[in-house]
């Protein structure tokens, strides 16, 4: 494969995992509490999952680079404020270049600082591996996350306002589902994208 | 004790290194957010008072079309008179269920009656309370009269002339709303009236 030559053997082994293998959402259950809130529309869902993957692609630059050098005692905090500064970064690039995204956003943008992806990949992944390989798998865990919320979007975004994209899909009489623009309706279809993920994987890996 | 010392010397380099790069971030990107911020409140009076507009011709469709008057309350107030209309605009601000709101209203010429509100700033829900921002909701709003109050209902309540649809999910946004919107005009009205 194309991919396979480009990124190495191990390259594409640790990029294959992040995107399927050990999906971070719906393998690792990580970075559900972002999954949640933000998948109510797409627009919403791209902007997230671009602001986590750029996160994710700088901490693991930073940690990757700085992995000999941290004490170990102190290395969670060391994560924290790396990813904290990170955060305030995209939240002020969004506000300043992209105010309609922010805005739509709002304080979710802060709260990435609290994704369990990011601190997860840092603890197992960027603290132990070369730069060029974490920023690889970096990208593969944002991606994972990315369309992990791209598809509950769809489906909340389209039941529960009727809309893709903001654009008027659904016939004229549709009447919208409200429950899957709360709370509770996300719970539902990350319950069941969830499900329907892990078997299609099991599926997968008992065929070889 | 000599890797204590380390250990506290790597987190001091660490904070001062990021810390810098947040300050020159901040510096960097300090103006195009406040010019964001001055652009859409010029942009909420345009939309208030029903002036169309395009992305470039903000600033120019603002100095042509409307009249600064400002009053002195307890602070400087700007009242904005559309010249052609005489609808007059002010800015709104109140408290949320997750922040301020701060949006811009239209009155027409006597005060009695909304010609147009929208909201320049919130951080309600996204989804929920967030959106009394979209332009259905916020369209409900024009020809109400306010002399005795405006009332946000639930969805499909709305009959009188200061009766509006509220939002599904969003009760406690549109009764924050409601005692924002209330509080607000009786200020500004009874302010412009009578300081004339």
């Amino acid at each position: 494969m194309l991919l396979k030559k480009l990124l190495g053997a191990k390259g594409y082994k640790v990029v294959k995992k992040g995107i399927w293998g050990e999906h971070p959402v719906f393998s690792a259950c990580l970075g559900i509490c972002s999954a949640l809130a933000i998948s109510n529309t797409v627009a919403n869902a791209v902007a997230m999952g671009v602001s986590v993957t750029f996160v994710l692609v700088a901490t693991a630059i930073i940690v990757s680079s700085l992995r000999n050098m941290i004490p170990q005692r102190v290395r969670i905090i060391t994560y924290m404020i790396v990813i904290a500064s990170f955060v305030i970064i995209v939240d002020k690039f969004l506000q300043a270049y992209f105010p309609e995204i922010s805005e739509a956003v709002g304080p979710y943008v802060g709260l990435i600082i609290t994704n369990c992806i990011i601190m997860g990949r840092a603890e197992a992944f960027f603290s132990q591996n070369k730069v060029p390989i974490s920023v690889l798998d970096a990208v593969a865990n944002g991606l994972a996350y990315s369309y992990t919320l791209i598809f509950i979007a769809i489906f909340r975004e389209l039941l529960g306002f009727g809309t893709l994209l903001g654009w008027h899909v659904m016939p004229g009489g549709w009447e919208n589902w409200v429950v899957m623009t709360m709370a509770p309706g996300a719970f539902f279809l990350l319950g069941l994208a969830i499900w329907i993920l892990k078997s299609i994987q099991d599926a997968g890996s008992e065929e070889g | 004790m000599n890797s204590k010392l380390s250990m506290i010397l790597f987190v001091l380099i660490l904070g001062s290194v990021l810390t810098t790069a947040l300050v020159a971030v901040d510096q960097l990107t300090k103006e195009p957010i406040a010019r964001n911020k001055a652009v859409k409140l010029q942009k909420g009076i345009l939309s208030s008072l029903s002036i169309e507009f395009g992305q470039d011709d903000i600033d120019k469709k603002f100095s042509s079309n409307i009249e600064i008057i400002e009053r002195q309350g307890f602070e400087l107030v700007k009242f904005y008179r559309c010249q052609t209309s005489g609808d007059i605009a002010f800015e709104i601000s109140g408290t949320g269920v997750q922040g301020p709101i701060h949006g811009t209203i239209a009155l027409s010429p006597d005060l009695e009656e909304i010609r147009g509100l929208s909201i320049v700033e919130q951080k309600e829900t996204p989804g929920l309370g967030g959106r009394i921002v979209e332009s259905e909701f916020l369209n409900q709003f024009k020809g109400k009269k306010v002399s005795s109050g405006l009332a946000i209902l639930s969805p499909g309540k709305a009959a009188a002339d200061n009766e509006v649809d509220g939002l599904t999910g969003a009760t406690l946004t549109c009764n924050a709303l409601e005692i924002l919107l209330n509080s607000e005009i009786k200020k500004y009205v009874v302010m412009f009236r009578e300081s004339k």
